[in-house]
């Protein structure tokens, strides 16, 4: 039991110190024993928790004995064991060698956390003599052959390394051998994201040179040459070319196998197939410089030259025009933009037609591009074409160039046929039925007059209208709500009633003055004041008694005086009806006066 | 009384001024008729110079000047015509063969059905029709509610618990559209370019660059003004500034 505990512990200790360790360098190349000019492939292996979060590492310094060749890329593997992430990161570079001696390739630091890690040094024999066990070109799918890579390969040949967005690279494959090579198939072509390749002619039969290379004689011959124009800016590579090259083998081997037997002893002797793989190529792709760049600039970039051209000069308004603009010099031809061009609005235009010329001998792409606009001028008299210009950015140079052709003076007269070259063009169907026809007769009738600028809206008439209804609305709401009342309320209806009734037997009693009836006069100035009281009050008149009518008074806070004025005023009438003797007219004026105006008070104060 | 003198002056003015201008615009006619297309366009411009406006006479100042040869003026008349009677089939016709000869085909932005519909029902009445159909709506209703408030038959009430939804519902549609138009009527200006050809420039200044030019006839919308420039803007969207007396406004 203690013995499996401490077993544990051990293991656990193992473990955590395992983890300790975040990142491992380890380096290998291909073989440690090669031949002059032959290939080696340096590996450089990072893992360990920390291998994605480091930069990739310098390359060791490999003092003159090794060439750069170019990088093979880099391969990632991560996995996942027990729950703990691992991750593998390898860069592949290959190299040349170029000198014969012993060296040491000294260790890769990489620095991570204020750590340094290190690989261990390997040791590299060059010698003259191809070494043996060597294997044929990483790229290669083909298992190792007995043969040495040293007497074919294939080189990537850029004539720059560092260029200008949209600059070209010229890229030659060339290949060395110094076997007897008797034909070869390109398997893969390189792979060129990020560029725009155009293909440069190379004969059909390959131009084999001889080239001596360390005493040893090589045929070579380019076998494939392109273009590349980056499209944009950075870090870009040129991936590898294999090819499968059918090789003459001067030892034919012995073999039960039909085939071989066949091939190997075939009309030409022995033939094996080999597999090579030109390096991948690292290119600087540097940004087109901000400074001085043109409004018009639209990404060109060579040496180019303009030249604009119209076919006529005069013309009528019945005729077109072609206007030539031609662009021509190296660079990426398929890709010039349209020049700027300012047509004048007068003129009718269309999209342009554009031909392309590309000359792709030579090593370079050149040519030309022209662009052709048919223009119809659609109204007489001069018309200039501003100059057209046209910019581009010089590799050579380093700096934008602006061309400009020159302004073009055109001519135009009226056309016979002007009416309709004028809209022949251009019309929809809906105005395709108006050609040819006159206008229309003149009115007769002078139609309604009305002041100029007048407008309904703001008429007089308009906003009496729109508030008219408005008032008429406000009547209706407050006359049906009053005969709403009088229909629901005998009080209200006797007490709305009450004046009119009142003023109406006191108009009665003025008739009566008037004739002088005493006794008719007081009646009906009396009906008029009790009958108002009455109404006012919703009582009956006919057993109206003054002290009932007194306490009602009294309780509606009617003031005294009015009270006392009232009461004496129906008296003096009471008196008057009933007397013997005449008055005199003064008298009953005074009293008809005084009767208005108490009504008028009591009919306020209630 | 001295009152009432002053207004039978007033009347019988107004009534001399609208008999001199019928008498003008008929001498135009005659003229016209005559092909004296010269002294047709004299009286009609005259009949003008009364300060009164019909649609027919703005017809026939426009077909004048089309016989005349003068586009951008013929154009300028015809719209206006256009304008207080929208829907005349012979102003339209008209309109369309003037437009014909002018230079510059200004594509129209691109207008999907509904777009046209829009148009169509927007434009096919005249501001002063649906102004007197968005009254006639409007007192129709408060009548009926009125009648309603004051009579108290029962037919009538159920007649306007029936009627007067919809007719509110027509009112509120024909009412938005009238301040619709009373607002494009007021905001939007346009004007007819009389001038042969001129450049439209970038900024209101003599010295600005050229971007196009424009030629007679035709129709543009004033968007500002700017001393002795204003904006203009085309119905493609382009826009610029020309000098002010090379249009007048509609």
């Amino acid at each position: 039991m203690k013995s499996k505990t401490f077993i544990i512990f051990i293991f656990l200790a193992i473990s955590s110190w395992l983890s300790a360790q975040p990142l491992t360098v380890t380096t290998s190349v291909n073989q440690n024993q090669i031949g002059l000019n032959q290939q080696l492939v340096f590996t450089i292996e990072l893992s360990g928790e920390a291998a994605q979060k480091v930069a990739q590492p310098e390359l060791p310094d490999m003092q003159g004995y090794l060439d750069f060749l170019g990088s093979g890329g880099t391969s990632q593997n991560i996995s996942f064991v027990n729950g703990r992430m691992s991750v593998a990161k390898t860069f592949t570079y290959y190299y040349l060698a170029v000198k014969e001696g012993e060296f040491i390739v000294p260790p890769v630091t990489v620095i991570y956390d204020n750590t340094e890690y290190a690989s261990k040094p390997i040791t590299v024999t060059i010698s003259q003599s191809a070494a043996a066990g060597q294997s044929q070109s990483p790229a290669s799918s083909q298992p190792p052959s007995s043969n040495s890579t040293d007497d074919l390969y294939i080189r990537t040949i850029v004539n720059k390394r560092s260029v200008y967005q949209n600059e070209p690279i010229i890229v030659t494959y060339r290949i060395y051998a110094a076997v007897s090579v008797t034909g070869y198939s390109i398997t893969k072509l390189p792979e060129t994201t990020g560029f725009w390749t155009e293909d440069i002619e190379t004969p059909q039969q390959p131009q084999v040179k001889n080239e001596m290379i360390d005493g040893k004689r090589y045929l070579t011959a380019d076998i494939k040459k392109i273009a590349l124009f980056p499209t944009s800016a950075g870090e870009k590579t040129i991936g590898p070319m294999a090819l499968q090259c059918e090789v003459r083998v001067q030892t034919s081997r012995r073999s039960r196998d039909l085939f071989d037997s066949f091939f190997d002893d075939a009309f030409f002797g022995g033939t094996t197939r080999r597999s090579i793989a030109s390096p991948a190529v690292e290119i600087d792709v540097k940004p087109l410089p901000a400074a001085n760049k043109p409004a018009d600039f639209s990404g060109a970039v060579g040496q180019y030259k303009l030249n604009a051209t119209v076919d006529k000069t005069d013309v009528n308004t019945d005729e077109a025009l072609s206007l030539k603009v031609n662009i021509s010099g190296t660079g990426n031809i398929r890709l010039l933009p349209k020049p700027r061009l300012e047509i004048p609005s007068d003129f009718e235009q269309y999209d342009p037609k554009e031909t392309e010329v590309i000359d792709r001998q030579g090593g370079i792409i050149s040519g030309s591009k022209t662009f052709e606009y048919v223009l119809v001028p659609r109204f007489p008299g001069e018309q200039r074409i501003k100059p057209i210009t046209f910019s581009y950015f010089d590799p050579v140079k380093k700096d934008y160039v602006t061309l400009s052709a020159p302004e073009l003076i055109i001519n135009v007269t009226k056309g016979a046929n002007q009416f309709i070259a004028s809209g022949g063009s251009g019309l929809s169907k809906e105005e395709v039925r108006y050609v040819g026809q006159d206008i229309r007769f003149i009115k007769l009738a002078p139609g309604d007059f009305q002041p100029i600028g007048y407008r309904i809206y703001t008429s007089f008439g308009f906003f009496a209208l729109l508030a008219l209804p408005i008032f008429l609305l406000a009547w209706a709401v407050l006359y049906k709500n009053h005969r709403d009342r009088l229909s629901e309320n005998i009080a209200y209806a006797r007490s709305r009633r009450a004046n009119t009734l009142a003023m109406k037997r006191l108009s009665k009693a003025k008739l009566l003055l008037s004739e002088d009836r005493q006794k008719e006069f007081y009646a009906e100035v009396a009906d008029a004041l009790t009958g108002f009281a009455a109404d006012k009050l919703n009582m009956s008149k006919a057993g109206l008694i003054s002290d009932e009518l007194e306490k009602e008074f009294k309780n509606r806070g009617l003031d005294a005086e009015l009270t006392t004025d009232y009461f004496s005023l129906i008296r003096t009438c009471d008196l008057q009806r009933f007397a013997p003797s005449t008055v005199e007219v003064e008298t009953m004026q005074q009293s008809y006066k005084e009767a208005k105006k108490v009504i008028i008070k009591l009919e306020k104060a209630l | 009384m001295k009152r009432k003198s002053l207004f039978f002056i007033l009347i019988f003015a107004s009534i001399t001024v609208a008999d001199q201008a019928d008498y003008l615009f008929q001498q135009g006619v005659d003229a016209y008729q005559e092909s004296d297309y010269q002294a047709a366009l004299t009286h009609f411009e005259a009949a003008l110079q009364h300060g009164k406006e019909s649609d027919a006479l703005y017809y026939n100042l426009g077909n004048a000047y089309y016989k005349l040869g003068e586009i951008g003026l013929a154009i300028l008349y015809y719209e206006r015509a256009k304008k207080l009677n929208p829907t005349d089939d012979d102003i339209n016709f008209n309109l369309q063969i003037a437009q014909l000869r002018v230079v510059d085909k200004i594509p129209s932005p691109e207008t999907d059905f509904f777009f046209k519909a829009w148009n169509s029902i927007k434009n096919i009445l005249s501001l002063e029709h649906l102004a007197i159909l968005t009254i006639v709506l409007y007192v129709l209703l408060i009548a009926l509610i009125v009648l309603k408030l004051l009579l108290n038959s029962m037919r009538l009430v159920a007649f306007v618990r029936y009627s007067w939804l919809p007719l509110l519902v027509l009112l509120i549609l024909v009412g938005s559209l009238f301040i619709i138009r009373i607002r494009q009527d007021i905001q939007i200006k346009h004007g007819i370019l009389l001038v042969d050809k001129v450049s439209v420039v970038s900024s209101p200044a003599i010295d600005s660059t050229e971007m196009f030019a424009l030629h007679e006839g035709v129709k543009i919308e004033v968007i500002a003004e700017s001393g002795e420039f204003v904006r203009i803007r085309l119905t493609d969207g382009k826009d610029g500034w020309v000098p002010r007396e090379v249009l007048e406004i509609i």
